[in-house]
C-alpha cells in the first residue's frame, strides 16, 4: 500500500491539488459578494460617520402589500416585527441562481403580477437600479436585460421563486431562489394595521387605490435640529491654502471657500443649500449613480436614521432623501427632514438638507384621521380637470412648517404627484 | 513532451491557482464590509496604541424598539400585602428592609437562593418581573432587572436593588417598577457592539489605559414626556482606569451611535 502511494505520489498531488482549486473555486462561486467597484468608487466610506444607517438600509421598498388567495390586497404598516427589515435580513440568506423573463410590454399581464395572490409585495418608492437590490440583499444578479425594478413579488406558498417588476416597460422577471425559509418573514406579518387597497393602472403607471374610505393615525415625534456650524465644518472643509469666508443677510449666511465651494444657511425656512465646483467631470451610469449620491450623503455626516431613499430626477440627476414614518413619508414646503443629493456630469455638485429632522417617536393618543377612498379622489380629480397630469398617489404625513419643536403631531393626507410635485390633495380637488 | 512533465506543469499551475484562491478569501469579497473593516482595524489599532484593552468586539447588529413605559406610582399601595419587613416609599421607589436578615450560603449559586426571595410574593411585589443581572451586581447590591422585548433595563427604573451586607446576608432591597409598556415605533436595526465603543473612542470619551470590561446591549432612558419615560436601544461599557478599581460606565444611544447623557450613577 504504502509502496503504491510512493510511486505514484506525484499524481496523487495533482489530484489534491486540483481537487482543492475546485473547492475554492466553488466556495468563492457560492459567495456572491465580489467587485470592489461595483458602484464606480474607489475611496467609499466616511471615516466620519456619525450614523447607524448603512446603504443597504436607505435604498429598501417602503411599502408591504399582501395578498390573499382571493385576490383581496391589504397595505400593512405598524407590524411590530417590521415586515420589510425581516424580508431584508431574510433574503440576504437566500441564494438567487437565475433570473429569467417571464414577460415584457403587456399591460394586463403586468397587473396580474401586481395582485399575485397569496403573496407580499414589496415596493419602491420609485425605480432603483439592479445593483442596489443586490447590495441590499446580499446578491449577485445580472442588470443586463433588468436594469430597474420597483417591486418584489414573494409567492408565500413557497414555491422557491420570487418576482422582480419593472414598471417601465411592464417587465416581469422570475428569480429563482434556493433556501427561502418564509416562516420567519410570515411572522412578521402579525400584529399592526392593514388598510384595504388595490392596483389599477393609470395614465400607463400602476397606482395603488383605496377602493374605501380609511382611517389611519396621528404620529407624534420629537423635532431634531441640526448644528449648522458643525455642518457647515464638514461640508466646508477646504485645504490648507483657501480660507472660509462667512457673511449674513437677513435671514442666510454665506459660507464661501474661494471659486469653488459655497454654503447658505437659510434660518426661516431651515435649508441649508450647498453648491461645489470642486468635482471630477465624471459620468454616473444609472446602475453607479444611487451609491455615488448616496457616498456623498454619508460624507455630509447629515443623520440617516430616519431617511429613505424617496425619488431620482433623471433629468437633474438628483436623488431625494425624505424622513418616513412607519412606512409613510413625510412632505412639507421647505423640504423638512428631506435631504437631496445632486451631481451633474460636471462634476458640479449641489446638496440641500434640511435642519430639521423627526426622530424619536411620542407617545399620544394616536387619533385616527379618516381619508375617503380613492373614488372620491379621482371625481374631484375630474372635476378639477387635473387627472390627466396625475403621476402618482399616496398615503403621507403632512409637515406644517411652523411646527420646529420641540415636538409636533404628523398628521395623514393623501398625496398626489402632480407636475412633478408631491401635492395634498385637497389642493387639488376644490 | 513526456508524460512527467506534463503532471509536474499541471501540479505547479494548479499550486499557483489555489494560492490565489484561498488569498482572496481572506483579502474579503464583500464590497462594503472590507471597506468599513478596514477603518474600524485601524481604528482598533489605535486603542491598543493608546493602551486601551478589550474583549473581541462583536461586528453583528442588533435590532429594537423605541418604548414608552411610566413609574408605577401605586406600588407603595401594595407593601401591606407583604411580610417580614418594613417597607416605605420613596418617590415611586420602594425601600424596605427586612426584619429578620436572610443569610445566604457561600457554597450555593448566589443566583438560585435570590430567586426564591424575589419569586416569593409575600416578600417582594410582582417580583417574577424581574431577572437576575450578574453585569449590574456588585458584592453589596445585586440587581434585578425588568425586560423590554427581552433586554434588560439598565438604569435604577425597572430595577430591583437587593442589599447585602459584609455577613453575606440580605438585609433589604429597594424597588422601582415600570408599567404600561408601549412600543412606539417598529423594529430597527441598532449599531453593533464594536460601532459603539469606537464611537466612544473616536469622540475622545475613553482615555488612554483604561480596560474596557463589559459592553451590554439593553433600554435605558433617553428621555421623559408628560409622565412616561421613553426608553432606547442602549449599549453600555462599563470600563476602568488599569491599576485602579473606579469602574466607569457609559451609555450609547444604539439607533443614532451617538453618547447618552445620564444623570445617574450606576
Amino acid at each position: 500500500m504504502i509502496k503504491r502511494i510512493k510511486d505514484n505520489w506525484e499524481s496523487i498531488l495533482l489530484a489534491i491539488v486540483v481537487l482543492l482549486s475546485l473547492i475554492l473555486s466553488g466556495i468563492v462561486w457560492a459567495n456572491p459578494y465580489h467587485g470592489e467597484h461595483r458602484f464606480g468608487d474607489s475611496n467609499v466610506g466616511s471615516t466620519k460617520e456619525t450614523t447607524t444607517q448603512t446603504m443597504r438600509d436607505i435604498y429598501l421598498p417602503t411599502q408591504v402589500v399582501k395578498t390573499n388567495s382571493d385576490q383581496a390586497q391589504y397595505l400593512l404598516y405598524g407590524q411590530k416585527e417590521n415586515p420589510i427589515l425581516t424580508v431584508r435580513q431574510v433574503m440576504e440568506k437566500w441564494k438567487f441562481y437565475r433570473l429569467s423573463r417571464v414577460e415584457t410590454g403587456r399591460e394586463s399581464a403586468y397587473h396580474n403580477y401586481l395582485r399575485t395572490d397569496n403573496s407580499l409585495m414589496l415596493t419602491y418608492p420609485d425605480t432603483v437600479p439592479t445593483t442596489i437590490l443586490n447590495d441590499s440583499f446580499n446578491q449577485d444578479l445580472s442588470s443586463r436585460n433588468l436594469k430597474k425594478i420597483n417591486h418584489i413579488v414573494i409567492p408565500l406558498d413557497s414555491k422557491n421563486q420570487i418576482f422582480l417588476l419593472g414598471d417601465n416597460g411592464y417587465k416581469i422577471y422570475r428569480v429563482s431562489v434556493k433556501k427561502n425559509n418564509l416562516k420567519r418573514i410570515k411572522n412578521s406579518l402579525r400584529g399592526g394595521s392593514r388598510i384595504s387597497v388595490d392596483h389599477k393602472i393609470i395614465n400607463g403607471r400602476p397606482i395603488m387605490t383605496y377602493p374605501r374610505s380609511i382611517k389611519v393615525p396621528e404620529y407624534s415625534y420629537q423635532v431634531d435640529k441640526l448644528n449648522v456650524d458643525t455642518l457647515s465644518q464638514t461640508l466646508m472643509n477646504s485645504s490648507k491654502n483657501s480660507s472660509v469666508t462667512r457673511r449674513t443677510e437677513g435671514d442666510n449666511t454665506v459660507y464661501q471657500d474661494g471659486a469653488s465651494k459655497r454654503m447658505t444657511y437659510n434660518s426661516s425656512r431651515g435649508t441649508i443649500d450647498y453648491e461645489s465646483y470642486a468635482g471630477k467631470s465624471t459620468q454616473y451610469g444609472y446602475q453607479q449613480v444611487y451609491g455615488h449620491l448616496y457616498n456623498l450623503l454619508a460624507k455630509t455626516t447629515t443623520p440617516l436614521n430616519s431617511l429613505r431613499f424617496d425619488d431620482y430626477d433623471s433629468r437633474t440627476g438628483a436623488i431625494t432623501y425624505r424622513s418616513y414614518v412607519e412606512n409613510f413619508p413625510i412632505f412639507n414646503d421647505n423640504g423638512y427632514g428631506t435631504a437631496q443629493i445632486q451631481e451633474n456630469n460636471d462634476g458640479v455638485q449641489r446638496y440641500q438638507i434640511s435642519q430639521y429632522s423627526v426622530t424619536v417617536p411620542l407617545p399620544t393618543s394616536r387619533r385616527k384621521v379618516e381619508l375617503p377612498s380613492s373614488a372620491v379622489l379621482f371625481n374631484g380629480l375630474r372635476a378639477s380637470g387635473k387627472v390627466k397630469d396625475m403621476r402618482g398617489l399616496r398615503i403621507g404625513y403632512q409637515w406644517d412648517n411652523s411646527k420646529t419643536g420641540p415636538s409636533l403631531t404628523l398628521k395623514p393626507t393623501y398625496f398626489i404627484k402632480y407636475k412633478g410635485s408631491w401635492v395634498d390633495y385637497t389642493a387639488l380637488t376644490k | 513532451m513526456n508524460f512527467n512533465r506534463i503532471k509536474w506543469i499541471f501540479i505547479v499551475a494548479f499550486f499557483i491557482l489555489d494560492i490565489g484562491l484561498l488569498s482572496s478569501q481572506f483579502l474579503g469579497t464583500q464590497f462594503h464590509t472590507s471597506q468599513s473593516q478596514n477603518q474600524s482595524q485601524v481604528t482598533l489599532k489605535e486603542m491598543k496604541n493608546d493602551m486601551i484593552s478589550y474583549q473581541p468586539l462583536s461586528t453583528k447588529r442588533q435590532s429594537g424598539y423605541y418604548v414608552a413605559a411610566q413609574e408605577d406610582n401605586q406600588l407603595a399601595k401594595r407593601v401591606d400585602n407583604l411580610h417580614g419587613q418594613s417597607a416605605k416609599s420613596n418617590d415611586g421607589t420602594v425601600v424596605s428592609s427586612f426584619n429578620n436578615n436572610i443569610k445566604l450560603n457561600e457554597s450555593k449559586p448566589l443566583k438560585d437562593q435570590l430567586d426564591k426571595i424575589v419569586y416569593n410574593s409575600k416578600r417582594i411585589i410582582d417580583g417574577n418581573q424581574y431577572v437576575y443581572d450578574q453585569d449590574q451586581s456588585s458584592k453589596s447590591q445585586i440587581v434585578y432587572a425588568q425586560q423590554m422585548n427581552g433586554k434588560k433595563v439598565l438604569d435604577h427604573d425597572g430595577q430591583l436593588r437587593i442589599r447585602l451586607n459584609n455577613n453575606n446576608e440580605v438585609t433589604g432591597y429597594s424597588q422601582s417598577h415600570l408599567i404600561n409598556r408601549q412600543i412606539l415605533r417598529s423594529r430597527e436595526v441598532t449599531d453593533s457592539q464594536r460601532q459603539a465603543v469606537i464611537w466612544l473612542y473616536k469622540h475622545n470619551q475613553i482615555p488612554n489605559n483604561t480596560q474596557i470590561k463589559k459592553v451590554t446591549f439593553g433600554y435605558s432612558k433617553l428621555t421623559d414626556r408628560d409622565n412616561q419615560i421613553i426608553y432606547v436601544p442602549t449599549w453600555l461599557v462599563r470600563m476602568k482606569t488599569k491599576g485602579n478599581d473606579n469602574v466607569q460606565t457609559l451609555r450609547v444611544n444604539a439607533f443614532t451611535g451617538t453618547a447618552l447623557k445620564t444623570k445617574t450613577n450606576s
